[in-house]
């Protein structure tokens, strides 16, 4: 752990919008710790509002940098969450 | 009352004793039982009465007891109207009536009146697998009525229900009925009609009558005909056959001579060859250790018969291993063994032909075991002729032999090249035994760290890979809902989840490709209706319908579809584009619109040039709303399928606002990522959809008219965008079975994706890396 501790992986965060945050991170963080920093940063109280994204599939918030094969300069997508119900929850 | 009809109650009165009563209708029972009596019916009136007993149970049917034959009847069939009566409408009067109303008292048992033969006969032939215990399929004629034995149990509405005619789960389809071609070239060789192009009148009075004569009298005569064409064919075919098989005779007769003969100069040659050694050898201890290797090597063989035997295949001899000999005698038996084997796998066709008739078998496809005995059979004077000129250390090297044995026989050109030898035996395997005796399968790196993990992929691609079309069994789906029932809170009053925080958790989680449900909540929309459902159930139905489209099976709809986080980057880019003043430069083949038209965005991502349409899920968070919006390339157009089409202004204008930003922004990335160079069909001067327009021309969109929709105060949009979007990718554009059934749909998604799920966790496998596309998507973008 404490040569691993020293390396740092660059991450960065994608939004719809086209911004991009950047965030240095212990490979042994856990993804939702990332989430939650990005939520905070958008000015959002749930990561939950948004769905993240690597290489197309959707990344579990409880498994680490490591886990997930996270490498230093990977793009994540972060999109905001779609539901739809239709004419009963409308207006 | 004159004539029949009088004769008829006058009959019936002397029977029940009252005279002095006309009655104006028959019981029908009382009619059948004097019908069948003997002896009651006077000549003249039989034919009549047999027509009315004829329509009376046959065309209007009806029980017995309880129904009556009026007056009428007997007065149409005396009078002969009965010939131009519409009778087909009566009966199918009766049957719609007996039908409407005995089915609203929901009952076990039916009894139709009418003419109800008709009505099953036709539910028979529009299923396309009738339970067998309902009605069998007896022989394929042309009036179709005959083709059907029906058992004489009672069906009951139960067994129907369950069976035939189940609500979901139902692998009995039913279709059209069509007239086949032999069907019609019948109809026209008898001069039938067609009946669905006459009116229903006269097809009531054409039926009964031409049918049954026509079908009396002239199916013997053609079927005679046919026999006569048959038989002549027959005898061609078996003149054919004799001088087929004089010619391979002779054929055959050929090759046997020639090879006889050159087989004749192999074996002169290596005799030869052998006498050559033979006064070349010195005398002395040498010889015993040759005969003692001859003996060795004959005793290989017997064991390498007896292996031959009990087992299947080739195998290496083990009873090498057995005998001592040196790296030297070792190798060369080995391929000694082998030469033989090829040579004498001649041999054995010429040895089999002095033994056996004639087959093609024995030339042609010898059996591989067979020909191998049979040539160490008869090549074992060989072997040891050959054995003495090895073992003595005479420069003869095996290599040497087949060179000099292949050059004789391209010498007496039976072989022509290396490439046309094919040796019909398997080849041995020359390994040399290891230091070890050992099997070769034993692993003995096994307990080492360095074990890699197999990853095993499942077996099925997606999970409508066992399905054929909307099918689902029931079973599947009553256990689905049995363990989401399981897992729900039993707590009353208000709760914040439907299930307690023991019973939410899956474990192991359910892997979906894009996404892990790790969360009973993801599951409870699939099971209850009455739920909004999220971005991941429309992704992973899309995800595997995109595979359903990629893989098939049996799919040659040429369909892909996106994820529902498309809409969000066409939504981006459309904004910043007019934002900039409609800034072109903003629209690169790295953004993440082109990524989806090139195929390298998404999981199982098929490029849009290999495809003519795009499902597209879209979001509408403003209406808080799912529809789909077909992408028809060759069309140049947008389809819109909205279950909830015309619901309001704020909704049209949500829906419209969108959709008119995908109709431009496509066009413009189709451009930049030089979509019409790549796609060859696409005639932009002749094509109706395209010819004239600029190329950066926003595409035409409409709505799809005639679709189902959704139930008022349902939340089942996400639903039926899924539910359009299956219907798509299975070639049905126009989504025609109108009555979509939500509440089976759902079910059946939630099945299909339960059991999928249950799979990979019971089989521990995952899903073939999907990935693999578009390894180079964040490969790219870190370099970018």
């Amino acid at each position: 752990m404490a040569e691993g501790s020293r390396k740092f992986i660059k991450l960065k965060i994608k939004a719809q919008d086209d911004t991009i945050l950047h965030f240095k991170v212990n490979p042994s963080t856990i993804m939702k710790d990332i989430f939650m920093s990005y939520s905070s940063k958008k000015q959002m109280m749930n990561y939950k509002v948004f769905r993240f994204f690597f290489d197309g599939k959707r990344l579990s918030p409880k498994k680490t940098v490591n886990e997930l094969g996270l490498k230093n300069g990977d793009e994540i997508d972060a999109m905001i969450h779609q539901d739809g119900g239709g004419s009963a929850c409308n207006y | 009352m004159n004539g029949l009809s009088q004769k008829w109650t006058r009959f019936v009165n002397n029977k029940r004793k009252k005279a002095s009563q006309v009655p104006l209708k028959v019981l029908k029972a009382d009619f059948i039982r004097v019908f069948k009596e003997d002896g009651l019916i006077q000549e003249e009136d039989f034919f009549n009465m047999s027509m009315i007993y004829l329509i009376s149970t046959f065309i209007l049917s009806s029980p017995p007891q309880l129904s009556h034959i009026p007056k009428d009847h007997f007065l149409c069939v005396e009078s002969g109207q009965y010939i131009t009566y519409p009778w087909g409408n009566l009966s199918f009067f009766n049957l719609r009536h007996s039908i409407s109303s005995q089915m609203a008292k929901d009952p076990d048992y039916v009894k139709f009146e009418g003419f109800p033969l008709a009505l099953q006969i036709w539910f028979y032939e529009c299923c396309n697998k009738v339970d067998g215990s309902i009605a069998i399929r007896k022989s394929n004629r042309t009036p179709r009525i005959f083709n059907w034995d029906i058992s004489k149990n009672k069906i009951y509405f139960d067994h129907l229900q369950k069976g035939m005619f189940r609500k979901y789960g139902n692998q009995y389809t039913f279709e059209d009925l069509v007239f086949m071609d032999e069907e019609l070239d019948i109809i026209e060789s008898e001069n039938l009609t067609v009946l669905s192009d006459i009116p229903f009148n006269q097809k009531s009075k054409h039926l009964p009558h031409s049918s049954a004569q026509k079908v009396g009298s002239d199916p013997s005569l053609s079927f005679n005909k046919d026999l006569q064409k048959i038989a002549q064919e027959v005898v061609k075919v078996r003149n054919e056959l004799e001088k087929f098989e004089k010619n391979v005779d002779a054929k055959f007769v050929e090759m046997k001579a020639f090879m006889d003969s050159s087989f004749k100069y192999i074996i002169q040659e290596l005799k030869s060859l052998q006498n050559d050694v033979s006064t070349n050898k010195d005398l002395g201890g040498e010889r015993v250790v040759v005969e003692d290797q001859r003996k060795g090597n004959v005793d290989v063989q017997d064991e390498h018969l007896q292996d031959c035997g009990d087992k299947d295949g080739v195998q290496t001899p083990s009873s090498f291993r057995n005998h001592v000999f040196d790296n030297n005698c070792k190798f060369f038996f080995v391929s000694l063994n082998l030469f033989f084997i090829t040579i004498f796998s001649g041999v054995s066709v010429d040895v089999e032909i002095n033994r056996k008739t004639l087959t093609l078998d024995d030339f042609v496809m010898p059996n591989m075991r067979e020909s191998q005995l049979v040539a160490l059979e008869t090549g074992q004077t060989y072997v040891s002729s050959l054995v003495d000129v090895e073992s003595e250390n005479i420069c003869v090297t095996p290599l040497e032999v087949a060179k000099a044995v292949k050059t004789k026989f391209n010498q007496f050109g039976v072989i022509e090249g290396e490439n046309t030898f094919i040796s019909p035996v398997q080849l041995v395997r020359t390994k040399n035994p290891g230091k070890y005796a050992q099997s070769p399968y034993t692993n003995l790196s096994e307990s080492g760290g360095t074990s890699v993990n197999t990853v095993k992929y499942c077996v099925w691609k997606h999970p409508f890979v066992n399905y054929k079309g909307f099918d689902m069994y029931s079973e599947v789906v009553l256990q689905f809902k049995k363990w989401v029932d399981s897992k729900l809170s039993k707590k009353r009053g208000k709760k914040t989840s439907f299930f307690t925080a023991a019973s939410n958790p899956i474990d192991p989680p359910f892997e979906f490709g894009v996404g892990r449900v790790d969360l009973m909540d993801w599951f409870h929309p699939l099971a209850y209706p009455g739920q909004p459902w999220s971005d991941l159930h429309v992704d992973v139905i899309m995800y595997y319908l995109r595979k359903f489209c990629k893989y098939g099976p049996d799919n040659s709809a040429r369909v892909t579809t996106t994820d529902p986080f498309f809409i969000s980057w066409v939504v981006q880019i459309h904004d910043a584009w007019e934002a900039n003043d409609k800034d072109e430069s903003l629209i690169s083949i790295h953004h993440e619109v082109a990524q989806y038209i090139r195929g390298d965005r998404i999981l199982a991502n098929t490029p849009w040039v290999d495809v003519d349409h795009v499902c597209i899920p879209v979001n509408s968070s403003a209406a808080f709303h799912w529809f789909l919006v077909v992408f028809s390339i060759r069309k140049r157009c947008l389809y819109i399928y909205d279950s909830l089409n015309g619901y309001g202004v704020k909704h049209t204008n949500a829906v419209t606002s969108l959709v008119q930003k995908i109709s431009r922004m496509i066009p413009l990335f189709l451009v930049a990522t030089d979509y019409y160079a790549l796609r060859k069909d696409i005639d932009w001067n002749t094509d109706v959809h395209y010819a004239g327009r600029p190329v950066g021309d926003p595409l035409v969109y409409g709505n799809r008219e005639n679709i189902p929709q959704q139930c008022d105060n349902s939340t089942d949009c996400g639903l039926y965008t899924c539910a359009f979007a299956e219907y798509v990718c299975r070639g049905d554009r126009n989504v025609s079975m109108s009555g979509l059934n939500a509440e089976n749909l759902q079910l059946r998604f939630g099945a299909l994706l339960w059991e999928y799920g249950k799979m990979k966790i019971d089989t521990e496998s995952i899903s073939e890396d999907e990935a693999s596309n578009q390894g180079g998507w964040s490969n790219r973008r870190v370099k970018e």
